[in-house]
């Protein structure tokens, strides 16, 4: 956690808009607020109009140049080598907040190639005795098969001629194998391996300025999107044989590719990034929550891993069965070890750490990734719940809806239950007391009710009938629960009663499917929707709404058109 | 492939690799230079920490007069930065007296305002914006959902681009960062570029003292160094053939990833090979370990002064609280120095933490004295050095700062700005410089400036020798150096 940006406050302090908290406006203070809602957003009342449903005619964005993850990086080397993640972490280079490459990236990128190149796995691509004087046809044979496999395509021979160039004057001065070895460690730092850059290919037919992918771009984008690391030999193979060309061949690839472990983690992935679950710029992991273990004497850090594993095994089951987004939100099947089923609350599931079973979770306290573990606790405070981060996490996680950021002051006002609110001591009450300001409601009047769901859970996730709780005066209260709850200004309005039935709302509503599309798209491009993808996108969209399927928006968004042509300047 | 660039490049390599060698680079800018009567050369070290420091300031739009908080209401507000006396005459506050030994070498500056901070930043005090200015007097703008760049260059890189132009030295700058939560880096070397501070020792020690020897070169260095650059040279050719397919976009990023790969070919260069008495380091100190960390950090930058490998160096510390003095503050988990700081009205007179309001005071007074304590280490590192007729530290400016004053309200009023060092006699150390319009209010606690950190900056390029009439963004009443400071 060495690069969040932003205030987090792992406190009782929750973000309440305080004296000039500006409504949701778009303008905050004295700024504009960029909106960071990240899609277009298709009509969402009534029946889904029939012509978003025609496939999308050829088009796309200008692609952009774009370095691999560090993540991406470390796994790419790993699986071209054969070396092990631990071998390969060097390129686990921390993430330069902006697109501009900083110098301390170019230096460890630097230092992370001559790492892997010391370790000589490189040699295995080495045609002849990697100890004797070599040839510079050996060496040619090296570089054309070994900076092939890691630039993901065949070399052009203009980039063949220019590693040869750099050989012959190494190889004068240092001998074969050291220069083999400044070779490996060129190619690691170059461009065609750091950055994916496309250029397409011109195919009759196509509009003015619109250009097909490469079968070797298209690869390379198939196999970080799914798989998070450099295309495997079977892909670089469909690709030299144009075989990804083809509709059904090409289709053939994604169902290979989406069977392979690989493809589910990065779906995983996906949803506990959607979730939030590894921390974001706006508030603590799962891991460095902050509990206060006086009032939750279960948490540990072995809970804790147990609730990450949950919800792994979830998605991965959901996703299993067809990857159905109802299923994710509704679902009770649950994956549970001995202490997360004394936190559920159940008599009959493991009773031993390393015990892990499938056991379905009671119908009226729990149902999909709204109500686990998992994410419950990472949104709240380290001693109370807090409705005001479970409602703002609702609308940005699910509803793709960004509030602005709170003012300052607002970590410094502190939601007291039992704190001069009268006879009602209630969390929900000294939430609400603390928001009604004028200034605050613009933001809170539609964040609180979604978070009062959660009225049943407390900071740990475990589910609590009455609200019981400590006044500043040290009286200790028992309350009703009030977690009667709307979703104000969204396409599924209407009051409703608990996170069960906010539950069901999230599975059906339509604005959140086009949230998961747009955010499926994001993931796939390491960008958001761009000019001449919009078509694309609200055709994925809209075969989302209709499927709801995760699994099948995979292989709509690898079909569109976005995804497989690239617009080009003349 | 054969620019004349190159061809300089292997010519070089073949002819003079090894003459190189004879002359320690040491002596070469420190030695006799200095013997024939010229200038000294000056140093810039800027120490950055995240969070603000422990200031009264409450934050107010620009053009209208306001206040400082008394420190006994619901906002708090103790002020522990500003020193005792309103005047000239420097009496230390008690965040600064760690350096009462230092006095003499020191100039306070209170009443100066960010005034980029102020006109940028959302709520009139943010994070981000307030990190892309501080340090820049420059315009941000927002670079995708969650982030914030700089259109324009820090004061340190301004210095380390314009000095490196003048004494060739391996590194234009040497940029450490004690890791930790933090809200990014106020450090840039131009528009939408950051630059970042190595946090790891073992790894900022190998890029900056890794190729200095203490005794005569070993061979296999020297050996290192021509295949670094023959390597380099093949990376950077690879860059080059993809410059003229790209878009303007594209180029961006591709010109700096080139820039910074010539970056390194010039410290392999420049380098040669020094010889030059280095600090030893317990390799086996972790980037979390923070009390730890930071005093190697501070030796790896005097070691690199000393030893006349760069002119300019910063030190970026996150938001840390160290040392960490007793349990908790309620209910639990304040570990983020910042957070820690948000309770600030709890422990008011009126705040539900009240009780605890020493304790408090004690843990924020002591992590912000252990951070000027990094910037102490560095000062008596370079005041140890002998230098002409008096000792490194004369012939450096150092600035200790941070993106907020208040961090509690987020204010960028009334900056903590802390110089020490005369910059070569340029400055009039030892004294308290008070821009604060309403000083002598018989309450002490109006405030109104106009002054900015465009002009402070103004003054410390002018001390490096620029005759520069304005620093930052055209902020017209902003411009000329800060007045009394010379």
């Amino acid at each position: 956690m060495d690069r969040t940006k932003v205030s987090i406050r792992p406190s009782g302090l929750v973000w309440v808009a305080a004296a000039i908290c500006g409504a949701c406006t778009g303008l905050v203070g004295e700024l504009p607020v960029q909106s960071t809602t990240s899609a277009p957003e298709p009509k969402v009342d009534g029946p889904i109009a029939p012509e978003l449903l025609v496939p999308p005619p050829k088009d796309a964005a200008e692609p952009q140049l774009r370095r691999l993850s560090a993540p991406q990086l470390a796994a790419s080397v790993r699986d071209v080598l054969g070396i092990d993640d631990g071998d390969a972490s060097e390129f686990l280079i921390p993430i330069d907040e902006s697109t501009i490459p900083s110098l301390l990236t170019v230096e460890r990128l630097r230092a992370a190639a001559a790492a892997v190149t010391s370790l000589r796995a490189h040699h295995r691509f080495v045609p002849c005795a990697v100890d004797g004087a070599g040839t510079e046809a050996c060496a040619q044979e090296f570089i054309e098969t070994f900076a092939g496999r890691v630039f993901r395509r065949p070399l052009t021979a203009e980039e063949l001629d220019g590693l040869m160039t750099t050989y012959r004057e190494a190889q004068t001065q240092f001998g074969f194998v050291d220069s083999l070895d400044l070779i490996t460690e060129v190619i690691f730092q170059s461009p065609q391996f750091v950055y994916v850059f496309e250029e397409g290919r011109d195919e009759p037919g196509l509009p003015a300025g619109l250009r097909r992918l490469t079968s070797y771009e298209l690869a390379t984008r198939l196999s970080y999107f799914l798989w998070d690391t450099t295309p495997d030999d079977a892909l670089l193979a469909a690709a030299a044989s144009n075989r990804l060309d083809d509709d059904q061949q090409l289709g053939a690839e994604v169902e290979r590719m989406l069977a392979d472990p690989r493809a589910k983690a990065k779906l995983i992935d996906f949803v506990t990034r959607l979730m939030e679950l590894d921390g974001t710029a706006r508030h603590v992991s799962i891991e460095e929550a902050v509990k206060d273990p006086n009032l939750y004497p279960l948490d540990n850090p072995a809970l804790r891993q147990a609730m990450r594993k949950e919800i792994g095994e979830f998605v991965g089951r959901v996703l299993d069965e067809g990857g159905s987004i109802s299923e994710l939100f509704l679902s009770r099947q649950a994956y549970v070890n001995g202490p997360l089923a004394q936190l559920y609350g159940l008599s009959d599931g493991p009773s031993r750490p390393d015990e892990w079973s499938w056991v379905t979770l009671p119908s009226e306290q729990r149902a999909g990734v709204a109500t686990r573990a998992a994410f419950l606790f990472v949104y709240a405070a380290p001693d109370i719940p807090s409705p005001i981060r479970l409602g703002a996490a609702v609308w940005r996680d699910f509803f793709c809806y960004n509030f602005p950021p709170p003012p300052p002051e607002a970590a410094d006002v502190k939601i007291v239950p039992g704190e001069g609110q009268g006879q009602d001591p209630s969390i929900r009450r000294a939430v609400e007391n603390k928001t009604s300001a004028d200034l605050c409601r613009g933001c809170h009047s539609k964040m609180n009710p979604a978070g009062f769901a959660f009225g049943h859970y407390d900071a740990i996730g475990q589910w609590q009938d009455e609200e019981r709780g400590t006044t500043p005066a040290g009286v200790a209260y028992q309350t009703a629960i009030d977690a009667s709850s709307q979703l104000i200004g969204s396409d599924v309005e209407g009051a409703f009663d608990g996170a069960i039935a906010l539950s069901a709302k999230l599975a059906e509503s339509r604005q959140v499917r086009n949230c998961f599309g747009a955010k499926l798209w994001s993931t796939a491009f390491g960008r958001a929707p761009a000019t001449g993808e919009e078509k694309s996108l609200a055709w994925i969209q809209a075969r989302l709404a209709e499927s709801g399927s995760l699994k099948e928006a995979l292989v709509d968004l690898i079909q569109s058109p976005g995804f497989r042509y690239v617009r080009k300047a003349p | 492939m054969n620019s004349p660039r190159q061809l300089g490049r292997r010519a070089f390599l073949r002819g003079v690799g090894g003459a190189l060698i004879a002359l320690p680079i040491l002596e070469a800018t420190h030695g006799s230079a200095w013997a024939q009567g010229r200038t000294p050369a000056k140093r810039f070290v800027v120490v950055f920490r995240h969070g603000g420091t422990l200031s009264n300031i409450y934050r107010y739009p620009a053009d209208t007069e306001s206040w400082r908080l008394d420190g006994t209401g619901a906002e708090q507000g103790h002020d522990y930065w500003t020193p005792l006396d309103q005047g000239e005459a420097l009496r230390l506050g008690p965040i600064h007296s760690v350096l009462e030994e230092h006095k003499d070498q020191l100039l306070v500056i209170t009443g100066v305002d960010s005034q980029n901070g102020l006109e940028q930043c959302p709520y009139l005090g943010d994070h981000r914006w307030a990190n892309k200015t501080i340090l820049t007097a420059g315009n941000a703008e927002p670079d995708g959902p969650d982030e914030v760049t700089s259109l324009s260059p820090s004061i340190d890189q301004v210095l380390a681009q314009r000095l490196s132009q003048a004494t060739s030295v391996p590194f234009s700058s040497v940029n450490l960062m004690v890791g930790g939560h933090q809200y990014g880096t106020p450090f840039f070397s131009g528009p939408r570029q950051p630059v970042e501070g190595e946090s790891s020792p073992d790894r900022a020690f190998a890029t900056y003292l890794g190729a200095v020897s203490s005794g005569t070169p070993d061979p296999a260095l020297v050996r290192q160094r021509a295949k670094g650059l023959s390597m380099l040279d093949g990376v950077i050719g690879n860059y080059r053939r993809l410059q003229p397919k790209l878009s303007t976009v594209d180029r961006r990023v591709v010109d700096a990833h080139l820039t910074h790969l010539r970056e390194l070919e010039q410290r392999i260069e420049r380098l040669a090979i020094s010889t030059c008495t280095t600090p030893t380091i317990n390799q086996s100190v972790e980037e979390g370990d923070a009390e730890r960390v930071g005093p190697i950090m501070a030796d790896i930058i005097v070691a690199a002064l000393k030893c006349g490998l760069t002119q300019v160096a910063t030190l970026n510390i996150a938001d840390i609280i160290t040392p960490w003095l007793g349990e908790p503050f309620g209910p639990v988990g304040y570990d983020i120095g910042h957070s820690l700081h948000h309770v600030a009205s709890d422990i008011g007179e009126e705040g539900s933490q009240y009780p605890k309001q020493a304790e408090w005071l004690q843990e924020m007074v002591s992590n912000r004295q252990w951070c000027l304590g990094l910037f102490k280490r560095i000062l008596e590192g370079l005041k140890a050095v002998p230098e002409g007729e008096g000792t490194m530290l004369d012939n450096t400016v150092m600035l200790y700062t941070s993106e907020f004053s208040n961090g509690s309200v987020h204010s960028v009023n009334d900056m903590p700005l802390l110089l020490a060092g005369s910059g070569a006699g340029y400055f009039r150390t030892g004294r308290h410089i008070n821009c604060n319009l309403l000083k002598d209010h018989p309450s002490g606690l109006k405030y109104r400036s106009r002054t900015s950190t465009h002009n402070l900056y103004t003054s410390i390029v002018n001390a490096f020798g620029f005759p520069d009439e304005h620093f930052g963004n055209d902020q017209v009443v902003f411009r000329g150096p800060l007045p009394g400071l010379t």
